[in-house]
Formats: structure tokens, C-alpha cells, sequence
């Protein structure tokens, strides 16, 4: 800081005043991280950190409770060899490909309605949204009491004479149930997020295409559908990431043992069994980098998938 | 915590807080308080009282109910009063057990004394040095240990040393439903195995959704047949699996085909989330249970009668399983001798006895058995007499995953069909022989 000041003085007035400029802006940049460093720290502590030291852990062997041992690559070896694990990649995968485009296409519904003049739209964009501030753990508990054998569910179906499985006991059903809440927790949300896009897009488009002659649903699919392009960008990567990292509902509803049959087990529930219930912190710790490539490759190909079509916009 | 202890209850609170810092204050309190109980001509034994500085240690448990925390945190006083100096912090956990006492241990801050389970960690507890080994104090305090039944304290003992002194345990046996009985006009309950299937075959009706038998799939629920059968899951030294013998076979196969000919069901099947819930909405009209049932439908299901009778009689034998659980110090404990006085007063035979007398389980001494409160208690009988024969439940270390998941759903396979029970037993003494061979 002396040596600048000491060169500002002794140069041009035209370079000193560049000097100060270039102060200025480095104790403004300072003051800038002053700012942000709360949360860079919170982000180091509680986000970075941890992450950095799964993919440490990923090459140990540890059962938290006796002593760490390095051991290479042999915790992936081990996890690509164990056939619960490819179970537990199935079950989330499978859950991301059938939840994030329902909720999706549900969501873009919901808000295309809620977006005209209805009577009582409020209470419905409420009704909604409602799921989506409410507690998972809260909601999954309510819905076990559905999907109970004598659940409201199966009441409900008795009315046409049909005798509904146990949903949640049966292999056949536990995931598709918990599917189904899924998306009737998070579909609000993302209405949410459609219905600011829409209100984005300017009326005259429509006027336009009204004197052109284009019927309702052309309109939709040449005007809202492209021009909601990056709240639909947001809403499936967000879906994605979400459904890939699904836990509570598959803990709660399973009562933590991802059954029946592992049909139920998810890639973080198994890293949760595996850290905490078997002892095996090394394999929870690699599933969690094979999680997060998972979960980056699947948002570099939505992200490229929508920037071909915003380019064609 | 009154003013018995002769010491104020206000320093108490301070020590609570931090450990080691409150502990140099309330040190030196003690002293100047020694001093002026001393100065001030206190009785000779207020002055011995004073001789013993101050310590506060921490319970850790799990409670099954509100009801029983209460009685725990009663317990404490009667202790509080016998050793004045020793205040103890009881601080159940939540939620899973285990888990949560294994992240106290990697934090260094597991409390004091704990309870340790049957099965479960506890033989990773001791394998890895995460308990102390009592031996040296129960040398010093004369601690007898003829009078614990010898399965339930081989159960906490590791390369020869005592790592838990058994605290209760609980026994499986037969809970069944008396009207239920009477309406399928069955006279008796099941002595046999031949008759235990029959009855549960009587009592289902499909209809009303009531079944012979509810209980779910996991291994405490049929080990004990294969037991009954002359079988056995693993050698007594658990150094091999023994679910490839005719007579595991013949155990598990009975406990399989009560589901697979419909006289058994899974819980989920009635919309319960354990068997004894189902025995409590009068699905079932037999459970395998312990102990643990009897307040539960005591509280939650007050209308269900319900009687308990000793585990039927196999072809060989006649056992059951056992499931005690011990207090232990853990190895992050400050105060192990002060740990120590606490676990001597709770499982001593007065503490016991008074333990015994809430109801909660049966007694991990022999003497105990012939307790009055079991005269008064007579649905307990069947459970009393089910004790002395019982088999303690336990894995050892590395079988969390085999236990909690693998053999429930093997079971489970069996159960719906999907593979026999040969098939089924297989797979277990497979997974088991592998973890052994891992030497984890």
C-alpha cells in the first residue's frame, strides 16, 4: 500500500488520480467480502467443508467409531459390486424421471388456470401452494394414515368395490405412492414460479396472435409454453436435484428401513443407513460423490437441452 | 435435589452447565462450605459428606414412554438421596437411539452412563473400546454378579471383561386374546407347536380381517422357533452361522408357512405398524411379544383383554429369546467412579427391586422372580416363567446391515412366496458367513 501511494505521488497527476481510482475500487472490493464474508464462512462451514471431506472419507474406511484407514478407490469398487446400491440408483432415478416431468407439466396446468380471471383464485393459488410451506415430515405422517390398509384411500376406493393394497407395505406400491405425494407437495410451489413467468409475458403477443387467428391452445404452445422457457429451466433443474436427493419421505414413510423390500431406498437414504445404521461411512461417503456426479451430469444436459431451444428463440 | 444433600441445590445448577469449568467452582465452593459445615460445630455426618467434592454425571437412554422417563427421573432422586454428592443429569435421547449415541462419540461427548442394548452396536461399543471395562471396579466395590442371570451378563462381556451391568430385560412370550379365543371356541391357549398352529388357523377370519397371528418379519420374531426346532442362527461363540442345519429348516419353514397358509399376517396388512398394535385394534388373536406390551395396551388399548402363557413347545425344546439391556460407562466420562456408585445403587438388588416394581421389565437377578409385585401382577406368569430358559439376543459387531435389513427381507421373500425358505435361510448364512470371513 506504501509503495503505490509512494509511486502516486512522485508520477503525473493523470496517473496519480488512476491510483486513487484503483484504491478506491480495492477498498470498496474490500469492503465488498466484509460483506459477503458471513456467508462465504457459513458456505466454507456448513456447505463447502462437508463436501470436501465426504470426497476425503470417500477413500477411507471408518465406522465412526474406531480408527480411519485409508483404502483407495475400494469403496467405489465395493459399492459398483453391491447390488443394493444399484437398487438404490434405480428407485431415485426412477422417481426423478416419472416425478420432476408430472410435477412439471402439473404446475405449468395449475398456473395457466389460476392465471385467468376465476372467481376465488386466490383461495385456490393458496389451496395449492399450501403443501409446499408445510412441514415433510408433517405431510408424510398424513399420508401414511392415507395410504393405510384401512387409510381413506382404500375408504375411498371401497365406494366402487375395489379393496386397495396396503400402499405403503406393498413393493409394488411403496415408491409410486410416495411419488404421488411427492408431487402433490412440490406441484404448488412450482406454480408458483410458472405464474410469475407468465404474468412476464406481454398481453399485446397475445392480442397479436388473436388477430392472426390462433386458437387458444396454439397460443399456449407458440407463445406461453417457449416464452416460459427459463421458469421451466428453473423448475426441472430444481425438480432433478430435489428428486435425486430425496430422503425424508422415504425415511419417514418407511420408518427408516427403505422397505419393504428395498423398494423404497433411496441413494440418500442408503448413504444415511450406511453412515449412520451400518457403520460404513466410507461407502455412504462415496455414494455421495457418485450422487453429485449424478446430479451434475443430469443438470448439464438440462442446461443444454434448454439453451438449444432459448437459442432457437 | 433438596436440601438433604447438604449442599444448596443453586451450585448444583451452575455445574450442570459446563462440566469443567463449574467444576473448579463448585470445587472450591465445597471446600468453603466443608470448612464453614465444619466452623459452624455441623453433625459428624455432614462433615463425611463434605469429604466427597461434588460431581455431576449424565444418564443417557431411551425411554419407551413420557411415563416411564418420570419413573426413571424418580429413581434418580432415591439416588440423589443416598449419595448427596452425586447429582446426575438425566438426559434420554430421542428419536434413534444408537445413531445418535454414535455421533455423541465421535463428538467426545457421550454422557457418562448409558444404557446398552441387546443386539444393535453394542458389541461394536465393546469391540472398540467405546465402553469401560468395570471390572476393576466392580473388584473394588465387592460387586457380586452370582445373583444376574449368567446369559444376560455374558452378554455384555467382551475378551473377558464386564462391560455393562444388566439393568432388566424383557422375554418374548405368547400374548393372546381370551374373548377372541372363547368366540373360536378354542378352550386353552397353544402348549404345542400342533396346537399353536391349529388355534391361529381358527382364529382367522379373512372377512373380518383378523388373523391367528400378527407379528412382522424380522429375526427376533422366528429365531426363536428354530431354537424350539434344535436349530440355532449362529454357534454360541457366534463364530460361524448355523442357519444351514434340517433343524433351522424345520423352525423357520413352521414360522413361514403360519404366513403362507393365511393364519399369520405382516402388520401393515391390518394397517398396524407393529404386531402388538395389531393385537391391540383386535386383529390378531396372538402376538409374540415381551414385556414391553403390557403398559402399552394398558394405556393404549385399555378395552383388549389379553393373557400371556409361555412360548409353545417346539419338537426339541422348549426356549425363547431374551432381550436385556445393561448400563455401561462410556469412555468419555470424566467421573467413572462416581459413573460406577450409580450403576451399583440401580442394579443393585433394592435398586432392582425397585425398578421391578414400575412394571416395566422383568428382572435381569434370579432372586427377583419371587418379588411380591409379581403375586400381584399375576398376567406376568407367563412371562416369568419364560425367563430362566430364555436365550439373550445378540449379533456381534458388523451384523447391523444383516440383521435390521438382510434377514427381514429374506423373510419377508419367504413370506409372499417369492423364494422357499431353504433359499431364504441360504442367503442369510450367506451374508452372515461373508461378514465373518471380512473379520469386521
Amino acid at each position: 500500500m506504501a509503495g503505490i501511494e509512494g509511486a502516486g505521488s512522485s508520477s503525473l497527476p493523470a496517473v496519480a488520480k488512476s491510483n486513487a481510482f484503483r484504491r478506491r475500487a480495492r477498498r470498496e472490493l474490500g469492503v465488498g467480502y466484509m460483506f459477503t464474508l458471513p456467508s462465504v464462512l457459513l458456505l466454507f462451514l456448513f456447505t463447502l467443508g462437508p463436501a470436501l471431506y465426504s470426497l476425503y472419507l470417500s477413500f477411507f474406511s471408518w465406522s465412526l467409531l474406531n480408527h480411519m484407514h485409508f483404502v483407495g478407490w475400494k469403496n467405489f469398487e465395493q459399492l459398483f459390486q453391491m447390488p443394493l446400491f444399484w437398487i438404490s440408483v434405480r428407485n431415485s432415478v426412477v422417481f426423478a424421471l416419472v416425478v420432476v416431468p408430472t410435477q412439471t407439466v402439473i404446475a405449468l396446468g395449475l398456473a395457466a388456470i389460476l392465471n385467468q380471471n376465476l372467481p376465488a383464485r386466490g383461495f385456490f393459488r393458496l389451496a395449492f401452494f399450501f403443501p409446499a410451506v408445510s412441514s415433510s415430515a408433517v405431510i408424510s405422517i398424513i399420508f401414511m394414515w392415507i395410504y393405510n390398509k384401512f387409510g381413506l384411500l382404500n375408504g375411498f376406493l371401497s365406494v366402487f368395490g375395489i379393496v386397495g393394497p396396503d400402499w405403503l407395505g406393498n413393493p409394488q406400491f411403496a415408491l409410486s405412492s410416495i411419488m404421488v405425494l411427492n408431487i402433490w407437495t412440490t406441484s404448488g410451489y412450482f406454480m408458483i414460479v410458472f405464474l410469475a413467468g407468465l404474468q412476464a409475458i406481454p398481453a399485446e403477443l397475445y392480442e397479436a396472435s388473436a388477430i392472426d387467428g390462433a386458437s387458444r391452445w396454439k397460443s399456449f404452445t407458440h407463445i406461453t409454453v417457449p416464452l416460459l422457457s427459463p421458469s421451466t429451466f428453473f423448475i426441472v433443474v430444481m425438480g432433478i436435484v430435489g428428486t435425486l436427493q430425496m430422503f425424508d419421505q422415504s425415511f419417514i414413510m418407511s420408518q427408516g428401513t427403505g422397505g419393504p423390500l428395498n423398494s423404497t431406498t433411496t441413494i440418500v437414504l442408503l448413504i444415511y443407513q450406511f453412515i449412520f445404521s451400518y457403520g460404513q461411512v466410507g461407502y455412504g461417503a462415496a455414494a455421495t460423490v457418485l450422487l453429485f456426479i449424478l446430479i451434475l451430469l443430469a443438470t448439464l444436459a438440462t442446461n443444454w437441452w434448454f439453451k438449444r431451444k432459448l437459442d432457437y428463440l | 435435589m433438596k436440601q438433604g444433600s447438604g449442599f444448596p441445590w443453586r451450585l448444583r445448577a451452575v455445574y450442570s452447565r459446563d462440566k469443567k469449568w463449574s467444576n473448579v467452582v463448585a470445587g472450591g465452593a465445597c471446600v468453603v462450605l466443608g470448612a464453614a459445615l465444619v466452623g459452624c460445630g455441623a453433625p459428624a455426618q455432614a462433615a463425611a459428606k463434605a469429604t466427597h467434592s461434588p460431581v455431576t454425571i449424565t444418564l443417557g437412554g431411551w425411554t419407551s414412554s413420557p411415563v416411564e422417563a418420570a419413573l426413571m427421573a424418580k429413581e434418580l432422586t432415591y439416588f440423589e438421596k443416598a449419595y448427596p454428592w452425586i447429582h446426575v443429569n438425566y438426559r434420554p435421547i430421542s428419536g434413534n437411539y444408537e445413531a445418535v449415541l454414535k455421533t455423541r462419540f465421535v463428538a467426545g461427548d457421550a454422557p457418562d452412563v448409558i444404557y446398552v442394548n441387546n443386539g444393535g452396536q453394542s458389541s461394536s461399543f465393546m469391540k472398540n473400546g467405546d465402553l469401560l471395562p468395570l471390572n476393576k471396579y466392580i473388584k473394588a466395590s465387592h460387586f457380586p454378579l452370582q445373583d444376574f442371570f449368567p446369559g444376560a451378563l455374558n452378554l455384555f462381556r467382551y475378551h473377558g471383561s464386564v462391560y455393562g451391568i444388566p439393568k432388566d430385560q424383557s422375554p418374548l412370550s405368547l400374548f393372546y386374546n381370551p374373548a377372541m379365543f372363547r368366540q373360536a371356541g378354542i378352550k386353552s391357549a397353544p402348549a404345542t407347536w400342533a396346537q399353536f398352529a391349529a388355534d391361529a388357523h381358527r382364529l382367522t377370519n379373512t372377512k373380518l380381517h383378523r388373523y391367528g397371528l400378527i407379528n412382522s418379519a424380522q429375526e427376533p420374531r422366528w429365531a426363536e422357533f428354530l431354537y424350539e426346532a434344535g436349530g440355532s442362527v449362529m454357534n454360541p461363540a457366534m463364530t460361524q452361522m448355523t442357519l444351514n442345519t434340517k433343524a433351522a429348516l424345520q423352525g423357520f419353514s413352521f414360522f413361514v408357512n403360519l404366513y403362507r397358509n393365511g393364519s399369520a399376517a405382516l402388520p401393515g396388512t391390518v394397517g398396524a405398524s407393529w404386531g402388538g398394535q395389531a393385537f391391540g385394534m383386535q386383529r390378531a388373536g396372538m402376538v409374540l411379544s415381551g414385556n414391553w406390551l403390557v403398559p402399552f395396551l394398558e394405556q393404549t388399548y385399555p378395552k383388549t383383554p389379553f393373557a400371556v402363557v409361555p412360548m409353545p413347545k417346539g419338537p426339541k425344546n422348549a426356549e425363547t429369546l431374551t432381550f436385556p439391556v445393561a448400563y455401561g460407562i462410556t469412555r468419555d466420562s470424566t467421573q467413572p467412579q462416581a459413573s460406577w456408585d450409580l450403576i451399583r445403587y440401580l442394579t443393585s438388588r433394592q435398586g432392582m427391586t425397585k425398578w421391578m416394581n414400575l412394571g416395566l421389565a422383568l428382572p435381569a437377578r434370579k432372586s427377583l422372580l419371587a418379588l411380591p409385585y409379581y403375586k400381584q401382577h399375576p398376567v406376568l406368569k407367563g412371562l416369568l416363567t419364560d425367563l430362566p430358559r430364555s436365550i439373550p439376543w445378540t449379533f456381534p459387531a458388523g451384523f447391523s446391515q444383516l440383521s435390521s435389513t438382510t434377514m427381514t427381507n429374506e423373510t419377508t421373500l419367504a413370506i409372499m412366496g417369492r423364494e422357499t425358505p431353504a433359499k431364504a435361510l441360504a442367503n442369510m448364512q450367506q451374508g452372515g458367513m461373508a461378514i465373518l470371513h471380512s473379520g469386521s
